[in-house]
């Protein structure tokens, strides 16, 4: 009210007085120019000087009066034509200041300038396109919050923590997951506090680290990377949690203007890495440890290399393995490791008498685990025994059972004093795992030992046996001997009887005279001296066999076809009367022993000579199968019936009865021990009436 | 010069009745001195023991020597005859059952002048009897007496 009376004091004075100053210092000027021209032509020209001057005075008051009516009248005019527009478009923009984009003008037509109208239409074109405007930048708006929803949804989803700070290291932005990680409070703290705030290290340190050590802090300098990690160590995390952090720097073209960072909680992952490292490692070590126990063979090696392994696989300072043998304690086998902390202790090391806990462990066939603490409350535990004052501090237990192919159990392994920490869980599986490859190579060990046994007493069997062949070889040769003994008997002390019953059956003929040859006189006596030649010959032909058996088989060139003409003609100049067409094949050759050879032939031509005696045409061939080194001796005479072919070389075998052909029954047995010891072969073919045909060999095919 | 003495050296009576009568049969013996073991025969060689006295010097024309005998073997008898003076040339003929080929290389190798089996065929031995008698008695030139 106090502006717009203003302005219309305004308007009005500009709008009355203006003018009629104007007009008023035109008429007062025209005046003055008027009485200048008058005086100047005047003499004595004060007096006109002063009326002149008080008629401008006159014409000033009359002219201040033209300009207050001519004021009040601009008001009256101005209020309506020029203040009532300009206050209604003066109060639309201020509508419209106050956020109102309703806010238009509407003129009077009649009672504003055109002007006026002008920049009415122009305000509310202005507020139109204003009030569009607005519209559209709300629709945005919209638009942008949703978005910034969504973003903040998903940022406070991710596992890994983001935080942005500005370039002076205030937190622009921070997840939940970082908040969370570090453990951020609502207070803010200036950057450089933050380590000692929210307990920030680098891995591996005791003391807090520096901010400048921190990845917005790098990132501020300008750095990016994706690996840096430290720790968060603090009331809240008294174990320590260890980020793995990226960071980046936030740039502008006015340089860089903030850092972010993304960190992640890397504690169970890097702890499950190490532990299947440690795993990775343990089980290498196991699998290099039990390529070593099977390389043992005895039963003490392969104990000693497994208690070595276990240890040293294990990492514990006192290792013990202990074979039972049917769960007889008093029988069992042990290996003992210790590490250079129990040096001076293995003097002391008592074995296993069954009467510990570890025996549980075989009853049970179970490992067991346990800490020191357990072990010392546990009822069975002996404590150290006799050495106990000068046993080091021992620190767990854990003891596995050894287990047979069958399922029983053989023993224990046992490992005290870890070097670091107490037994695990994965120790125990390892100590499993090692126990029954160490079981199998000592089933193995056992076995191989057994078997080295076996051919310790199959040796000395050998040995004894041999012992044996040789006093039976001693035995032989004295029976031999003994033969000889006999067979020299038979010669001497047999034919001595024999010639003295023929003697005196002769000398009694002779005594008996005419009346020796009364038939039945000469009869008898003629069976006593037949009698008599008959043993006389088997005696002979007994001591021909023995002495083939004897004597030594020479080995020299032998004229087979010599030596059967010879046989052959004696046989003929023996019955002269008998007609025998005899054949000897040119140049038979064989190796051997003649005196040997020559009884082969004198039996085979005999037999041939006596078994073609009822022939009228004998025929007796001897010869040799051609590209072959079989000889064979063949007659036309009685021959034999081939299913007794097996009893052919037997002693004292007879196919044909002594009444028919006479015979001892010794002769080819002879023959066949003769050819055996040339390692040659006799065989005959034969059949009743069709004569025999006798081949043989000396050695050779 | 016509002592014409056999020592028949023989333990088996048998043979000892055949060999004499044969021996005595045949009549070129004369006289036909017997032991009945190796002992013996040397006992008569050397005069000794039961030959005690006999004259040494008068030694048979021929010894018939069995081979097995009791006490000294008729090998063991030839050893001893051959290697004292007063008895190594008197001929010595081994008549035994053997025929052994050891029998037969012992005895030529200790000094036998001959081997002859005795047959069991009484007809046989009786020739060869009458063989040696004539050889050794009647064809043989003996070496005269020692002295």
């Amino acid at each position: 009210m106090r502006i717009s009376l203003r302005g219309r004091l305004v308007t009005l004075v500009i709008m009355a007085i203006v003018p009629l100053l104007a007009m008023a210092v035109v008429a007062v000027v025209l005046e003055a120019q008027h009485a200048q021209t008058l005086v100047a032509g005047l003499p004595g020209s004060d007096e006109a000087a002063a009326a002149i001057r008080s008629r401008l005075v006159v014409n000033l008051m009359a002219l201040g009066l033209a300009a207050l009516v001519g004021g009040y009248l601009a008001w009256i005019m101005g209020g309506r034509v020029i203040v009532a527009p300009a206050m209604q478009i003066m109060g639309a923009a201020r509508r419209l200041k106050r956020g109102n984009l309703e806010a238009r003008i509407a003129l009077h037509p009649l009672r504003s300038s055109d002007e006026f109208a002008r920049i009415a239409a122009g305000f509310n074109l202005m507020a139109d396109s204003l009030q569009q405007r607005q519209k559209e930048l709300e629709a945005e708006l919209g638009h942008s919050r949703q978005a910034y929803a969504t973003l903040e949804t998903v940022i406070n989803s991710m596992q890994e923590g983001l935080m942005a700070v500005d370039a002076a290291g205030s937190v622009l932005m921070c997840n939940e997951a970082a908040v969370r990680m570090l453990g951020l409070d609502e207070t803010p703290v200036p950057p450089e506090q933050w380590p000692q705030r929210y307990g920030l290290y680098l891995p591996g340190h005791d003391e807090v680290c520096s901010w400048r050590e921190l990845p917005l802090y790098r990132a501020l300098q300008g750095e990016s990377g994706a690996l840096l990690d430290f720790v968060v160590r603090n009331a809240q995390v008294p174990a320590g949690r260890l980020l793995r952090a990226s960071y980046r720097p936030m740039k502008s073209d006015a340089g860089i203007t903030g850092a972010l960072a993304v960190f992640a909680d890397i504690t169970q992952r890097v702890q499950a890495e190490k532990d299947i490292q440690e795993h990775l490692f343990t089980l290498q070590r196991a699998a290099d440890a039990s390529s070593a126990i099977v390389l043992h063979k005895t039963l003490q090696g392969t104990l000693q290399e497994v208690v070595e392994q276990a240890r040293a696989v294990i990492r514990a300072h006192q290792g013990i393995v202990s074979l039972t043998v049917g769960n007889d304690w008093s029988q069992a086998v042990s290996a003992v490791s210790l590490s250079e902390k129990y040096a001076a202790y293995r003097d002391y090391v008592e074995d296993p008498d069954g009467s510990g806990i570890y025996a549980m462990v075989c009853e049970s066939n179970r490992p067991m685990r346990l800490t020191q603490q357990a072990l010392e409350a546990h009822p069975r535990w002996r404590g150290f025994g006799a050495a106990a004052s000068r046993h080091p501090a021992m620190r767990g237990w854990l003891a596995v059972p050894l287990v047979s192919r069958a399922g029983e159990n053989m023993g224990v392994l046992q490992l005290t004093d870890k070097f670091e920490g107490e037994f695990t869980l994965q120790d125990e599986y390892v100590a499993v795992e090692m126990a029954q490859l160490a079981s199998i190579a000592i089933d193995n060990a056992r076995l191989f030992e057994q078997v080295t046994e076996l051919n310790a007493s199959l040796e000395s069997k050998v040995e004894e046996r041999t012992a044996e062949l040789t006093r039976q070889e001693k035995a032989l040769r004295q029976s031999n001997q003994e033969l000889e003994a006999f067979s020299y008997s038979v010669s001497h002390d047999l034919r001595s009887p024999l010639s003295a019953i023929d003697g005196f059956s002769r000398l009694l003929a002779r005594q008996l005279g005419d009346q020796a040859r009364e038939a039945k006189v000469a009869h008898y006596l003629a069976r006593i001296q037949s009698g008599v030649a008959q043993m006389g010959e088997l005696i002979e032909d007994l001591l021909s066999l023995a002495q083939v058996s004897r004597a030594n088989v020479l080995n020299s060139p032998v004229d087979l076809t010599a030596i059967s003409r010879e046989i052959l003609s004696q046989l003929q100049a023996r019955e002269i009367s008998r007609s025998v067409w005899a054949h000897v094949q040119d140049g038979l050759v064989a190796q051997g022993d003649p005196r040997l050879i020559r009884i082969v032939l004198d039996n085979l031509l005999g037999n041939a000579w006596k078994f073609t005696s009822r022939n009228a045409e004998a025929e007796i061939s001897v010869g040799q199968l051609p590209q072959s080194a079989v000889f064979f001796v063949r007659d036309n005479g009685a021959g034999f019936d081939m299913a007794y072919a097996d009893k052919l070389f037997g002693v004292f075998q007879r196919l044909h009865s002594g009444t028919d052909f006479p015979g001892t029954g010794i002769g080819l047995a002879t023959v066949n021990r003769i050819v055996l010891r040339h390692q040659g072969k006799v065989w005959a073919e034969a059949s009743p009436g069709q004569g025999a045909t006798f081949y043989f060999t000396f050695g050779g095919d | 010069m016509n002592d014409n003495t056999i020592l028949l050296v023989e333990d088996n009576p048998d043979h000892l009745e055949l060999t004499t009568l044969t021996l005595r049969e045949n009549g070129l013996v004369n006289n036909i001195a017997v032991a009945r073991d190796g002992v013996e025969a040397l006992d008569y060689l050397f005069g000794q023991g039961a030959f005690a006295g006999r004259d040494t010097r008068d030694q048979p024309k021929l010894v018939l020597l069995d081979l097995k005998l009791p006490r000294l073997s008729g090998l063991e008898v030839l050893q001893r005859v051959r290697s004292d003076p007063r008895t190594s040339f008197i001929p010595v003929v081994i008549l035994t059952s053997s025929s052994e080929e050891e029998d037969i290389i012992a005895s030529y190798r200790e000094g036998a002048n001959s081997f002859v089996r005795k047959s069991v065929d009484f007809g046989e031995f009786t020739e060869k009897l009458q063989q040696l008698q004539n050889y050794w008695l009647a064809v043989n030139e003996s070496r005269p007496a020692a002295g």
